[in-house]
């Protein structure tokens, strides 16, 4: 059941990834504007140059025909060379890829952790003393736009106190090896990961703080408290793995988001990342980055949600018949 | 005989809401024996199932009981909390409206069922247990949506037996089968009854089912009883003009006269915060006069064994 599922879902991923693919070279398009003025207008280059130029960036011929052969170029891996950098656009993405990972990858997993516990919580003693302080401070974070949290942290906890670097990944004057290494890079992440967790806080536990009051509903809780179940197994057993459900789908296709979308973050903290490439992607018109980058994240959000619909398999047997 | 395995005196179950607090039970006293069947009747919201459930205190937190409700010589009200987990289940277990969500969707059934045995550190086998409901032992490994509507109410009463407990609160066990498996369903709890020496407590809003099951009747309205006797008895000729009412609003099969003049009871059963002043049935009472509404009436025998509130009788 499970392969026919993950098969199906894969025949959609290309129909999608097919759509996205058409949907990002015009999507960039629309925008008028020429990425090789600079080039176009240099007045010491020679007219043969600036066709050279045009045609090495894939910007010679009509739109059709550039389609034509970004749609040949990709199905071939080959993405471009950044209009800014001229390097290729896969390894400006693979050298940026880790820093991204690490992030959002702490970011998440602590996300998930904390959020999903404050929602348990919260929920399972409705208006209780620690749901009238956690639901308001959700609320509020969920409503913060992140940048404002990191603008927040980077003039208090960076430069005000001093307490963390401002940007980066590591702190180029100081040329740290081992275990001092490790703190430097550390260091720099506090602040972005303390920004993203609590930038995404607020949706995860308040999505399951709903999901337990919906579930908190069911007659099945009275047959297990029925049953002479402690209140905290009642709550484990039976509330708990009912409520993670909608939590999964979101938290899977969340993690897909961030992967292309810690734009915001990455900004702020000069933290170099794909979030930082799209921004100077977009700055820039790097009409090769921008495309990549996109097409990337993409992909993410679809092989999460994938994961997300096998995960889900799993955790509810009512789906495995009807896939 | 000895004691009665329940007595419940004067029981009062009042839910907080939003618009004041909610009487759903005003008052009810009555007992079980051992090895006996009370038929529990009224319209919903009568306040039947907030009685049952109260006698295990599986009420929503805010609620409030008072009176006493004495199981097996021990007051249910008092035990605290560890004691009342214990109590619940091997003492006392209910089959809930198996129809519904009643089963967990995302365990199997020998889990739900294991874990009623594990808690009570009891010794029962779960494919033994679906077996004297009539469930092949092989069923033990689905999942509640695999089975139908008749199976889950097996599964739910198999769940009730696991620890062996002296009284079964069925709520509304037979309400949304269809007619044929209703029948099948009422007649293994009959069987069980009978066999296992269980006593149990039926609770319906349907009275033509409990002729197969009852030995004693009790009709509630608006949170109180209005007419309590042997089943039989009161099943050929109810007294209470509420019960008549509602025995005469399911049609007898077989007879023609019935089928074709279903007397339902005009008007809805009182809103637990406004319950009418005097007899609370009196606005919906063929046969109230004006000192109905004026006077509080009480149930009282109106011949052996057979009591009803009404200034009528």
């Amino acid at each position: 059941m499970t392969t026919r599922l993950v098969l199906k879902k894969l025949i959609d991923a290309v129909v999608l990834l097919a759509m996205v693919l058409v949907f990002n070279f015009f999507l960039f398009r629309v925008v008028d504007h020429d990425p090789l003025a600079k080039y176009r207008g240099h007045s010491k280059l020679s007219q043969a140059q600036r066709t050279a130029i045009i045609k090495r960036f894939g910007l010679d011929g009509s739109k059709w025909e550039q389609f034509v052969r970004f749609v040949d170029r990709t199905l071939h891996g080959d993405f471009g060379r950044s209009f800014n950098s001229t390097r290729p656009v896969v390894s400006e993405i693979l050298d940026r890829l880790p820093n991204t990972l690490l992030l959002v990858g702490i970011s998440t997993v602590l996300t998930i952790a904390i959020g999903i516990r404050i929602g348990i919580r919260a929920g399972w003693q409705r208006g209780g003393r620690f749901d009238r302080i956690s639901t308001p401070f959700s609320m509020a974070l969920y409503g913060t736009p992140e940048f404002f949290l990191g603008m927040l942290f980077l003039a208090f906890l960076g430069a005000k106190l001093g307490w963390f670097p401002t940007g980066g990944v590591t702190n180029p004057a100081a040329h740290y090896t081992g275990f001092s290494a490790i703190v430097d890079r550390a260091r720099h992440l506090v602040l972005p990961v303390a920004t993203l967790t609590l930038g995404y806080l607020g949706s995860y536990s308040l999505v399951m703080r709903t999901s337990m009051l919906d579930t908190l509903r069911e007659d099945y809780l009275t047959t297990a408290r029925a049953k002479g179940l402690r209140d905290r197994d009642v709550m484990r057993r039976h509330a708990v793995p009912n409520a993670l459900l909608p939590s999964v789908s979101l938290i899977a296709i969340g993690f897909g988001f961030i992967i292309g979308g810690a734009i915001t973050t990455e900004t702020v903290f000069s933290y170099p990342g794909l979030g930082l490439a799209t921004y100077q992607a977009i700055g820039n018109t790097d009409l090769p980055m921008m495309q990549a980058l996109f097409m990337f994240s993409s992909v993410a959000v679809i092989v999460f949600n994938i994961f997300a619909d096998v995960v889900l398999t799993f955790l509810d047997p009512r789906i495995r018949v009807g896939a | 005989m000895s004691d009665p395995l329940l007595v419940v005196r004067d029981l009062h179950v009042t839910y907080r809401s939003s618009r004041g607090p909610v009487p759903a039970v005003r008052g009810v006293s009555l007992h079980l024996d051992r090895g006996e069947t009370l038929g529990l009747a009224g319209e919903s919201g009568s306040g039947k199932s907030s009685m049952a459930m109260a006698l295990l205190r599986l009420v929503p937190v805010g609620t409030t009981i008072t009176g006493s409700v004495t199981l097996a010589g021990e007051d249910v009200l008092a035990m605290k909390p560890g004691r009342l987990r214990a109590v619940r289940w091997a003492e006392a277990a209910v089959v809930f409206q198996g129809a519904q969500h009643v089963l967990n969707p995302v365990h199997r059934i020998r889990r739900q069922i294991q874990e009623a045995i594990d808690t009570h550190r009891g010794n029962g086998k779960v494919a033994d247990l679906l077996e004297q409901v009539g469930i092949p032992r092989w069923r033990s490994d689905a999942y509640p949506h695999e089975l139908s509507g008749g199976q889950k109410q097996r599964v739910m009463i198999a769940m009730a037996l696991a620890c062996d407990p002296e009284l079964l609160i069925a709520d509304e066990p037979t309400t949304a089968l269809d007619v044929m498996v209703q029948a099948q369903v009422l007649q293994l709890l009959a069987d069980l009854q009978r066999d296992r020496g269980l006593a149990m407590i039926f609770i319906t809003h349907d009275l033509s089912v409990l002729s197969t099951v009852a030995d004693r009747l009790a009709v509630m309205y608006a949170g109180r009883l209005v007419e309590t006797g042997p089943a039989k008895e009161m099943l050929r000729g109810a007294r209470h003009p509420y019960t008549k009412a509602l025995a005469a609003a399911f049609p007898t099969i077989g007879d023609q006269s019935s089928r074709l003049a279903p007397s339902g009871l005009a008007g809805d059963p009182p809103d637990p915060m406004a319950v009418p002043s005097g007899c609370p049935f009196h606005p919906r009472c063929p046969i109230a006069t004006e000192e109905c509404a004026a006077t509080m009436v009480e149930l009282h025998e109106i011949s052996p064994g057979w009591e009803a509130a009404c200034l009528k009788l």
